[in-house]
């Protein structure tokens, strides 16, 4: 075994998911996950999410040391999922964390958990200078990275994508999250019913859009139409600005990554604007488009390298926390 | 003999010739994730609104290219070529010479929305620079509204872009534009106070 590699031990518990992961730089030993589940019909309850969380902790960060075959004393740095999220799941992984850092002695990172969606994909990836869309519950947004920063240049103004799917859902009787039942749905859809459409400069909006989908289906339409419809919408919105900030900032790659991301839809629809751009696509793999430890391990272990730590009375969790507030220390 | 110079987001951009004349062609493409009739239809709208919009700002002072030829039908328009620099180029190059510039900017802004016309996409590369004279290009967006957020969401764009593709000059360049706009439009801290109220909508945002 390489005695020189370094290696990090990351927790994600921003919302629904608790995950324990263990990396190194080239490859992902363990990503270990438990997953809330609220009932049917029924949204995210944020106590009741980290009740699970620290009723699961113990064995997935088990579970996560044992199949990466490490001994958590070799770990050289523990890394945490410090935002943005729902606060109660938050601390949970913050505990966890600080416990490990503090008992064995490890230094402490805390990693912004969107920051994680876009290295994870870059890191299966390996692109240069990419355009990022980044959709999930939590984020929809465009980006590009400049001086330190990864820029914002279109967001949507009210819920996300994947907001928008789980309480579509939501109204059809599935739990959260949705996406992969609305899509499922949407792929038997055959008629396009009119949506209201709204891209505002660079920025996107779906309330509307959700409203106007629910009213649809009390009214008697066809559940796949409508998901199919909303889809092709929704998708559209986001497919225009990722196209418009494309051709601004004429760059020749687009990463595509967050939990949505696994929507083979919205994966053509974006491969279609790319081939129109004579552009590279890129898409994380399945399997880490949703929210895992993972992401917060590679993180954390670029930010160790940089000398990127806290300390624990420092290590608070945020809340709110923009991609474009974090300081990006391992890129040029 | 044409020559494709770019791959806009909507539209290609080929340098032509017509009648003798050196000429910009736009042709807007389909989008291939748009449905078909919705994108036929909305690539006759933008042609018809970028040729009528064109045209009509040049009646308050806005420099713009001359059209000389619109087919709505494929969704094409030919116009003048404007040989200059985009001012996204500038900034980077030479930021003195853009202090100018961003003002002239804000003010061009300042005079499309008093008379309710929003540009729609007012990014650093859609205002061209030629003898020291600021054209503005691209209204395949514009539309008219009295609307205080319309012109509240054309600023937030503008801010934006700035903020996010020429991060190191931002406080000074968006100063300019701000003080530019204000001395033309008597409702300037208004809507001001609005691109506020858009930019806490945005995710996770505490200011």
């Amino acid at each position: 075994m390489n005695e020189n590699r370094l290696l990090c031990l990351g927790i994600e518990s921003t919302a629904h998911t608790f995950s324990v992961a263990v990396l190194t730089e080239n490859k992902i030993l363990s990503n270990e996950k438990e997953v809330y589940v609220p009932p049917p019909g029924e949204g995210i309850h944020p106590y009741e999410a980290a009740q699970h969380h620290l009723r699961k902790a113990k064995k997935v960060l088990q579970d996560a040391l044992v199949k990466s075959r490490v001994n958590i004393k070799d770990i050289n740095v523990i890394a945490f999922s410090a935002g943005p999220g729902l606060g109660p799941c938050l601390r949970v992984g913050a505990v966890v964390a600080r416990t490990l850092a503090n008992y064995y002695n490890k230094p402490l990172t805390a990693v912004n958990h969107a920051i994680g969606h876009i290295e994870l994909a870059n890191f299966f990836a390996k692109t240069n200078d990419p355009v990022v869309v980044l959709v999930s519950g939590g984020h929809t947004l465009v980006s590009t990275y400049l001086l330190k920063k990864w820029r914002i240049f279109g967001e949507t103004l009210d819920i996300t994508l994947g907001q928008l799917f789980d309480q579509l859902g939501r109204e059809l009787g599935f739990n959260s999250p949705a996406g992969k039942y609305i899509e499922e749905l949407a792929s038997k859809g055959k008629k396009y019913l009119q949506m209201p459409y709204s891209v505002k400069g660079n920025n996107v909006s779906f309330s509307g859009l959700l409203t106007y989908a629910k009213n649809l289906i009390k009214k008697g339409y066809s559940k796949e139409d409508v998901c199919y419809s909303v889809q092709e919408t929704a998708f559209a919105m986001l497919t225009e600005v990722t196209e418009r900030l494309l051709a601004f900032s004429e760059k020749k790659e687009v990463l595509l990554t967050g939990g949505v991301a696994a929507n083979l839809r919205l994966q053509e629809m974006i491969k279609s604007l790319c081939e129109v751009h004579n552009s590279k696509f890129h898409v994380i793999p399945r399997e880490f488009s949703g929210d895992c430890g993972a992401q917060i391990a590679l993180v954390g272990l670029l930010q160790y390298k940089t000398k990127n730590l806290v300390e624990i009375k420092d290590s608070v969790v945020r809340q709110s926390w923009r991609i474009d507030e974090v300081d990006v220390t391992w890129r040029d | 003999m044409e020559r494709l110079i770019k791959i806009g987001a909507e539209a290609n951009i080929y340098l032509s010739l017509w009648h003798g004349l050196e000429v910009i062609r736009k042709v807007r493409r389909p989008k291939p994730y748009w449905r078909e009739e919705l994108d036929l239809k909305i690539r006759r709208i933008r042609t018809i609104r970028e040729t009528y919009y064109i045209n009509l700002v040049k009646k308050f002072g806005v420099l713009t290219p001359i059209i000389y030829f619109s087919d709505p039908f494929k969704g094409e328009i030919v116009m003048e070529y404007i040989n200059g620099e985009r001012i996204k180029d500038i900034v980077e190059n030479d930021i003195k010479r853009c202090y100018d510039l961003f003002y002239e900017l804000g003010r061009k802004l300042a005079t499309m929305h008093t008379h309710n016309i929003i540009h729609g996409d007012p990014t650093t590369s859609n205002f061209i620079v030629k003898e020291d004279k600021l054209y503005a290009i691209d209204f395949g967006l514009t539309f008219y509204s009295q609307r205080i957020e319309d012109k509240a969401v054309d600023i937030h764009l503008l801010k934006q872009v700035i903020k996010s593709a020429h991060p190191k000059y931002f406080e000074e360049i968006f100063g300019k534009v701000i003080v530019g706009y204000s001395s033309v439009y008597t409702l300037a801290s208004k809507i001001l106070e609005n691109v506020k109220e858009i930019e806490k909508r945005g995710r996770y945002a505490t200011f």
